[in-house]
Formats: C-alpha cells, structure tokens, sequence
C-alpha cells in the first residue's frame, strides 16, 4: 500500500498548533471535512473513537512518531492525516518522548485491517533515519507530498 | 547464552494488530536475550516497536526466537501472552 494512497494532501497539516492530544486529533480530523471526506457532524464521535483507541493503550510507537487510528461508520475508505509538531505533543508515549510526527488513520467500521498495511508503510519510512530526518524538517506541505512520493516509489521498486 | 526458538499457532491467518505488538512490546524488554518475532519472511526485534509495527498485516505462522541468558523464559512467557492476545479474544 502506498502512502499516496490514503494520506490526503488536503489533510498534511504542516505545523500543528501547541494542543492536548485530543485537541491535535480534532484539528486533523477536521482536515478530513475540509477535505470532503467527512460530514462536518461526525468530527465529534471520530475523535472519540480515536481517543477510546487512545485509552486502551497510547498509539506512539516511538522515535517522536504516533499513529492514532480508528474505524468509524462515517468513513468510506481508508484515508490518512499527517500532522507535524516542533514542540512536541504528550501522547503517553511508551518511551516518554513528545511526539512530533502524527500519522492518523481511519477506515469503514466493517471492514477487517486494512489500517495494517498503511501502519507498515509509514513504519517503513520512520524506520529510515535519512527519510525521518526529511520529514522533520520539511517546510512546505508540497515537500511532503514529494517525500511521501518519494517513500512511495522507492518502496516499490525495491518490491519490484 | 542458550538459544530458543517457539511457533506460535494462529487462528484463522489473523493479522497483528498494534495492541497486542505493544503488550509483546512491553513484556520483552523486562528480559535480558535478544529476542525477535518473525512472520512471512520479516524479522523484527521484539524489543523495538518500530520494527514490530513492520509486521503489521502479515500473514502465516509467527516464530519467536530468543538468544541470551533467560531465553527459554522469555519465549515461553512471551509465546504464551501472543497466543492469549492472537487466538483468545
């Protein structure tokens, strides 16, 4: 799966304002309505069903990353959200580290783990400090979009 | 230093959620061997949850190998506690 795929562009947030971590989910997912891919009455119960995930155990998977995810009946496909902070969010994180780079995912209530596969990708690149250190740093939402293409083509070329 | 190794059976190919990666997460770095779970071909270490949320929608059968001084504690402690999360939800 490529990031290409679900990540919208309309929902890369370039610098997320200093927020708790329910508020950082609220703004991307409100990306999501901006985006048209989401009713304007649903942000309230995505962002409880992102923080009922929350609850049962922080979705920071290390290295300042977190990937909060949810299914929810409002959705209609697997969509993506990227947000970045350079102050760092509290995410409860296993490693007590703040989270910079939030990676959220939500996908039709119904349909069986199809979040796994975009959770492998975005691992991919966070595992590759050269592709993180990029990320971090990026100033523009184009270049990450470009990064994300990049991560994309790569990946597939080593599949072959 | 022993050196050992357990399949964890998986009922109906599931697929590994974060959840129960970051229970096996959280129990194996109590343990002082080097240990890794491998599936369809992937290994990673079971101590970094990077490299386990890689095996994120794989499929087969799930191997878990320890290599160190309390390795057949770790992989029966841990092999246990993925079968309890995998197969008995």
């Amino acid at each position: 799966m490529r990031l290409g795929d679900f990540i919208l562009e309309e929902a890369i947030i370039r610098e997320l304002r200093p927020a708790s971590k329910r508020e950082a989910l609220a703004e991307m997912v409100q990306h999501f309505v901006d985006a048209g891919c989401l009713e304007p009455g649903a942000v309230e119960s995505v962002v409880d069903a992102l923080m009922e995930r929350e609850e049962i155990g922080s979705t920071a998977i290390g290295h300042g990353v977190a990937i909060p995810h949810a299914k929810h009946k409002a959705v209609q496909r697997l969509i993506g959200a990227y947000a970045h902070s350079s102050e760092g969010l509290e995410f409860d994180a296993l490693d007590g580290r703040p989270v910079k780079s939030v990676f959220l995912i939500l996908w039709p209530d119904g349909v069986i783990g199809p979040h796994l596969e975009a959770i492998a990708q975005i691992s991919t690149l966070i595992k590759r400090q050269t592709w993180l250190r990029r990320l971090l740093t990026c100033s523009e939402r184009r270049d990450i979009v470009d990064l994300f293409a990049e991560v994309d083509r790569e990946l597939e070329d080593a599949v072959g | 230093m022993s050196r050992h190794k357990a399949q964890i059976p998986v009922e109906k190919d599931e697929s590994l959620h974060l959840r129960p990666m970051q229970v096996l997460n959280e129990r194996a770095l109590e343990f002082k061997s080097d240990l890794t779970l491998t599936r369809d071909g992937h290994t990673a270490d079971a101590k970094s949850m990077l490299e386990l949320t890689l095996l994120a929608g794989k499929k087969g059968p799930l191997t878990l190998e320890g290599r160190g001084p309390d390795a057949r504690d770790a992989v029966n402690t841990l092999s246990a506690l993925l079968d309890q999360q995998l197969n008995k939800r």
